[in-house]
């Protein structure tokens, strides 16, 4: 069951109503996922990784907006799956989604990782992409 | 001595006029026709780099993008293999609740070949290919120039998620 300053959050920040009901168990649950994704080979592309990473990014959001809606057994299930991901990662030579939206944004290599890292090992499809970069 | 200068002369004269033929072919060929030369050599529209173009977002709603308008592609044109497609439906299918990978397949396609406007938005990114969102339904979907789609999939952060494609650098 979401909080109600967790569904407030997510619908601010745009999410589907499928992500809004979800709410911190399904961000948490989905970062789970993409870093067993990861792990076996990431099996889609650059815009879906974008969007996975998005998902991290929410969390973090959460994590600074509203802590005290974050329990420590979810705080403990991201860090243990930031760990494993780091692991899976290697350092890209800029912002995933592009430098000029790092900046915007205020994304940093050292704040947001997860937007300064690629697979090291992708699947067929983002090796494709990232060969046609 | 004559002779050899009287060749180098011919040969010159056969050269230029051989040159001169193939300009006249190469600008009677129609675009996209084997050596026909670049798009943007033959006019046609062509993204600029890092930029992106939209189509139906607010103020540059209907605004002279070649891709304004609605392409049918129909169904015969989906992901490039079976094998994406069934890795993009175990992955998003869920969130359309489709039940069969060619259920999420229609879906994707519905959104490709329905008309861009107000509620379904409209860019090309600076690598060519096209992506769209659905404001209705959160559906955010990407393809190539000849149909074949990329991806479809209701992103986590929803429309600003698509505003950012605008603004990648790659």
């Amino acid at each position: 069951m979401s909080s109600d300053a967790v569904i407030r959050f997510l619908r601010a920040r745009g999410c589907p109503e499928d992500v809004v009901t979800a709410g911190l168990e399904g961000r948490v649950a989905d970062w789970e996922r993409t870093v067993d994704q990861v792990r076996h080979g990431y099996p889609l592309g650059l815009d879906d990784y974008l969007n996975d990473m998005d998902n991290r990014q929410l969390l973090e959001e959460l994590i600074a907006l509203i802590p005290e809606e974050v329990p420590t057994v979810a705080l403990t299930r991201i860090e243990k799956a930031d760990r494993a991901m780091k692991e899976l990662l290697a350092p890209s030579d800029e912002c995933i989604w592009g430098d000029a939206i790092a900046e915007l944004e205020g994304w940093t290599a050292a704040d947001t990782w997860w937007y300064f890292h690629l697979p090291r090992s992708p699947g067929a499809q983002m090796r494709e992409e990232l060969e046609e970069l | 001595m004559k002779a050899r200068q009287a060749l180098l002369l011919i040969l010159v004269l056969l050269a230029a006029a051989g040159y001169s033929m193939w300009q006249r072919l190469h600008a009677a060929l129609p675009a996209g026709a084997p050596g026909a030369g670049t798009a943007a050599e033959a006019g046609r529209a062509v993204p600029e780099a890092g930029s992106g173009t939209a189509a139906g977002s607010g103020s540059q709603a209907g605004a002279g993008s070649a891709r304004s308008g609605a392409t049918r592609y129909g169904a015969a044109i989906g992901f490039r293999s079976r094998e994406r497609l069934a890795e993009h439906f175990a992955k998003h299918g869920a969130e359309f609740g489709a039940r069969s990978a060619d259920d999420y397949l229609a879906l994707a396609q519905r959104l490709r070949d329905a008309p861009a406007g107000v509620e379904i938005l409209e860019a090309s990114r600076g690598d060519g290919v096209i992506t769209r969102f659905d404001r209705s339904s959160g559906a955010f979907l990407a393809f190539d120039d000849d149909g074949t789609i990329r991806t479809f999939f209701r992103p986590n952060q929803g429309e600003s998620y698509f505003r950012r494609q605008l603004a990648r650098s790659h």
